[in-house]
């Protein structure tokens, strides 16, 4: 559950300064302010996007590489998971004719 | 006028090396320039500033473009860490006054992931307002610090791009190699740029802007 704005705030230490061309220039009062508020803006929206879209990010971490989905799939159709006749489908019958062009030493 | 025809010219003084009108000759350096490693491009690179973060709230460079003088501008980041944990970093263009440009900022992003748990690729496309989104969900520890390398074209009177190719580990540990290209949608003339975190400061990393003469 996302934190409130005043909590976020009050767990950032202050800001000193920003560089500028290389040189250091120090915030003003005003400016730490507006500097803290706009990260607890942007801290809060973070963590209600992550709360509200977090877990597309989580599945496409954890999703397997593209090819190995498609090889997995391959196996079930050939394994007749999917019935006999997903054996004459174009998907099937494209990854077949590539794996039996190049077949693993052992076959 | 005359001329000094010899095969070698040596130094007299041991160490001091050979001064031609000058320029001092010593040790296979000219004025202390390995001349040996240069190259056209070395040669068409001029440094136009750096900044070292220690905890900043952002690294701005303003006013570094000449387009009479420069196609185009490299970006060096290297070790770029923020304070805090898996938030993104971010950057504005900005203008002559000077002051961040307030347009859309239109991104598209791939990214290459490594290790235990990496998943699949991503790739994304986004539009912020006000600012462009470089980098997303990078650790604060400083062993997985960004390096990268950004191209920028910024025309006197075209639309600012800024085209970055580097790694980092994110959050998860996951090393990533990502390219990004982000372009303003109507805003022209940049002339700076900033980069910052959207919340905490930037802990460390050094910044170097070259121009690259035409």
């Amino acid at each position: 559950m996302a934190q409130s704005l005043e909590e976020i705030k009050a767990s950032f230490e202050a800001p000193t300064h920003r560089l500028v061309d290389g040189v250091q220039v120090d915030l003003t009062a005003e400016e730490i302010e507006e500097t803290l508020n706009m990260w607890a803006d942007n801290e809060l929206a973070r963590q209600l996007d992550e709360e509200a879209n977090g877990y597309k990010t989580a599945r496409q971490m954890s999703y397997p590489q593209i090819a190995e989905q498609l090889d997995k799939l391959f196996h079930d159709i050939d394994g007749g998971l999917l019935g006999e006749d997903a054996k004459t489908g174009s998907l099937y019958l494209a990854l077949k004719e590539v794996k039996d062009n190049n077949p693993k030493p052992s076959e | 006028m005359s001329t000094v025809q010899v095969d070698t010219i040596n130094e007299s003084t041991t160490n001091a090396g050979v001064t031609v009108d000058g320029v001092l000759i010593k040790d296979g350096q000219v004025d202390g320039v390995d001349v040996s490693t240069l190259s056209v491009d070395t040669n068409n690179l001029v440094k136009l500033s750096s900044a070292t973060a220690s905890n900043s709230t952002d690294i701005t460079f303003d006013n570094f473009v000449d387009n009479s003088v420069y196609a185009s501008y490299l970006l060096y980041i290297e070790n770029h860490t923020p304070q805090n944990n898996a938030n993104n970093l971010w950057m504005t263009f900005r203008n002559s006054s000077p002051a961040d440009f307030t347009d859309s900022y239109l991104g598209a992003y791939y990214e290459r992931r490594v290790g235990a748990g990496a998943g699949t690729d991503a790739e994304g496309k986004q539009t912020n307002t006000n600012y462009g989104d470089v980098w997303g969900g990078q650790t604060s520890t400083t062993a997985n610090t960004l390096s990268a390398t950004a191209i920028l074209h910024m025309p006197d009177s075209g639309l600012a791009r800024l085209h970055i190719d580097g790694s980092l580990k994110n959050s998860g540990n996951i090393h990533m190699w990502i390219r990004r290209d982000i372009i303003t949608n109507t805003a022209t003339g940049a002339k700076g740029i900033k980069l910052y975190q959207a919340s905490g400061n930037i802990t460390s990393g050094v910044y170097t802007i070259f121009g690259v003469k035409k």
